[in-house]
């Protein structure tokens, strides 16, 4: 009886390994406005040794911590110098929100990075 | 011969096709079997997915949908969950593998157990979030999965369900208000039914179909024996949950497993239509419950539904971070999960001690405050209801769809492109202006049910109009103040908060 228990324990404690996938470039992440409504935001994007890189496919998606709400989706323009913007980017719903930035770059690897905005106001 | 009553009564089980469904021997473990496949796919991508609750099964599907189904499945049918529950094949599993032959602690035959565990299950939703964790929600399953397997392994029956689930306890309390039930359809059978099979089970032969040999005089028994032709001898249960169906009253306890249904041998059980506020007006002695105003526990189970209903709303509203940030501020991060226990455990038992007394008091009646509490509080599920409807249709009515790209994605990380690209706009089933309205109609019908079932106890405590009167006005105020801040929670702006991706 202990032994088939123990090896129930152990199957489903080896359920729980999981990993976290690694991305070379520094994503960095600026929201003008944390209210709900319009606003602007803006991604930089750098090599590993703080080179810019422009000419990616830059998208940005809004996630509430919640689920049952549809994504906000924007593709953002390429402004050169590794610098992307989107000016009508919209919080939908006051809460906390997790924006995830996509980056496909001009030689086809991807990159992907999750930042937390936290509170978002009415 | 078959009384007039079950002629004219709506019974889901003589509906064609679904009817035919629900007495199929397998059909239990059918549904069963697909929840079970849910659940592990919820558990691979809540232990291996995406840590985004909106873009993982693990935050989709028991959050979103299942929540939603639940209330709706409730509000038009009945326990149709607890009938479906994934947790019960590997329970059975148990029963083949252990001897499963313990009795339950006779002072753990209550519902204080399953009460500590919903409260504990309410706080850690709120303080930790579960809703915005797949993580945390596949090892919430993972625990379920592990409980009911070892407590069914050692104790008879279906302990796990009656004694120690809080998802059942939900179930149970909240089907009180169902318009089906899972009942007798001619009581003039059972009268003089010599094997009681319903509650004692009974072996299906293979014999061919003849009548059965117990029939009562004068009543041919209908298909009995039929389900085993062909087949080795089966052993059927009956109720696990010691509810005996001559003298089963409503939902109480029911987990609508049907074993009933199979094991009666005169196709005497049926899911029938009934009111849905006789059962919690009613306090007659109830098969495997005995009489509801002694028994606190379940009162107790009741009450603190209701509140949990509105702290669990009042958790997704812009004024609770306000009164948050404060107390964060003020008292430090201690305070939060301590607001949350006063809120489930501790609001309640001054809100209805206080009604109870005054109720007591106005009406001269001699019970205690406790035993005032006990007879009264099953008057508030219906708002308890409609409150949980008004939350989780939200929830559902707004992001029905959500679990479509989520699903592509997940076999898309799996398997391929099979189901094509997600289609993230798919989310909402009907207009944003329609929310505000469906939530307050379901809140509405809660005040009206409780008013309703308040006053039937009132009249059925106490003979006299002005005595009966006066003992339900401290819990009409209750109910219209409840009410009252259900109605402001849902005008509030949403604002929902919880754990971040690292």
């Amino acid at each position: 009886v202990v032994r088939r228990l123990l090896i129930l324990v152990l199957c489903t404690l080896l359920v729980g390994c999981a990993q976290t996938p690694q991305t070379d470039a520094t994503i960095t992440l600026n929201v003008a406005q944390s209210t709900v409504g319009e606003t602007q935001v803006d991604v930089h994007l750098a090599d590993a040794g703080g080179q810019p890189l422009s000419g990616a496919v830059v998208q940005l998606r809004g996630d509430m911590t919640h689920a049952g709400m549809q994504p906000v989706l924007a593709t953002m323009d390429d402004l050169g110098n590794g610098q992307y913007r989107t000016d009508d980017w919209e919080f939908t719903m006051a809460g906390d929100w997790i924006l995830t930035v996509q980056a496909e770059m001009p030689d086809g690897t991807r990159v992907e990075q999750m930042f937390d905005v936290r509170g978002v106001k009415e | 011969m078959i009384a007039e009553e079950t002629q004219t009564r709506f019974d889901l089980l003589r509906v064609p096709f679904l009817g035919r469904f629900l007495r199929w021997r397998h059909a239990r473990t059918t549904m069963q079997i697909v929840l079970l496949v849910l659940a592990a796919l919820i558990m691979l991508d809540g232990f291996v997915g995406i840590q985004i609750a909106p873009r993982n099964l693990a935050g989709v599907l028991p959050w979103v949908q299942w929540r939603g189904l639940i209330v709706l499945a409730l509000l038009i049918g009945g326990n149709f969950f607890c009938m479906a529950c994934p947790f019960m094949l590997p329970r059975r599993l148990a029963k083949k593998w252990f001897p499963a032959n313990r009795s339950w602690p006779r002072r753990l035959r209550n519902k204080w157990l399953a009460l500590a565990l919903l409260v504990l299950f309410f706080w850690a939703y709120e303080v930790f979030d579960l809703w915005a964790s797949p993580l945390l929600t596949a090892w919430v399953i993972v625990a379920y999965f592990v409980a009911a397997f070892v407590i069914d392994a050692f104790f008879r029956g279906a302990a796990f369900c009656k004694y120690v689930c809080p998802i059942g306890q939900f179930n149970f309390v909240n089907s009180l208000v169902s318009p089906l039930h899972v009942s007798v359809r001619d009581t003039s059978i059972c009268a003089s039914c010599p094997t009681k099979d319903c509650i004692k089970g009974r072996t299906i032969t293979p014999a061919p179909p003849t009548t059965h040999s117990a029939a009562p005089l004068g009543i041919a028994a209908i298909g009995v024996d039929q389900i085993g032709v062909g087949r080795p001898a089966q052993f059927q249960s009956g109720c696990e949950l010691w509810l005996f169906q001559p003298q089963k009253v409503g939902n109480t306890d029911c987990t609508f497993c049907l074993d009933c249904v199979q094991a009666c041998p005169y196709e005497n059980v049926g899911i029938l239509a009934r009111s849905r506020t006789d059962e919690l007006a009613n306090d007659d002695r109830r098969s495997g419950v005995g009489r509801w105003s002694t028994r606190p526990d379940l009162a107790a189970l009741a009450v603190v539904l209701v509140f949990a209903a509105f702290t669990n709303a009042f958790g997704m509203v812009g004024p609770f971070y306000v009164v948050q940030d404060q107390l964060l501020m003020t008292f430090g991060s201690w305070s939060v999960p301590v607001i949350f226990a006063l809120m489930l455990a501790v609001l309640p038992l001054i809100l209805v001690g206080a009604t109870a007394w005054a109720s007591c008091s106005l009406s001269g009646s001699p019970g205690s405050v406790v035993q005032t509490a006990t007879t009264w509080s099953y008057g508030l599920v219906p708002l308890s209801f409609g409150m949980w409807l008004a939350h989780y249709l939200f929830h559902f009515l707004t992001g029905a769809l959500t679990f479509v790209p989520v699903l592509q994605e997940f076999v898309g990380r799996w398997v391929g492109p099979l189901l094509g690209t997600p289609r993230w706009d798919l989310a909402a089933v009907v207009p944003q202006s329609w929310l505000l309205p469906i939530e307050i109609l379901a809140l509405d019908g809660g005040l009206l049910g409780s008013l309703l079932v308040l006053w039937r106890i009132a009249r059925r405590e106490h003979d006299a109009h002005p005595q009966a009167r006066r003992a339900f006005a401290p819990w009409g105020v209750l109910v219209v103040l409840l009410f009252a801040s259900g109605v402001w929670l849902l005008l509030q702006p949403m604002d929902m908060r919880g754990t971040l991706a690292g």
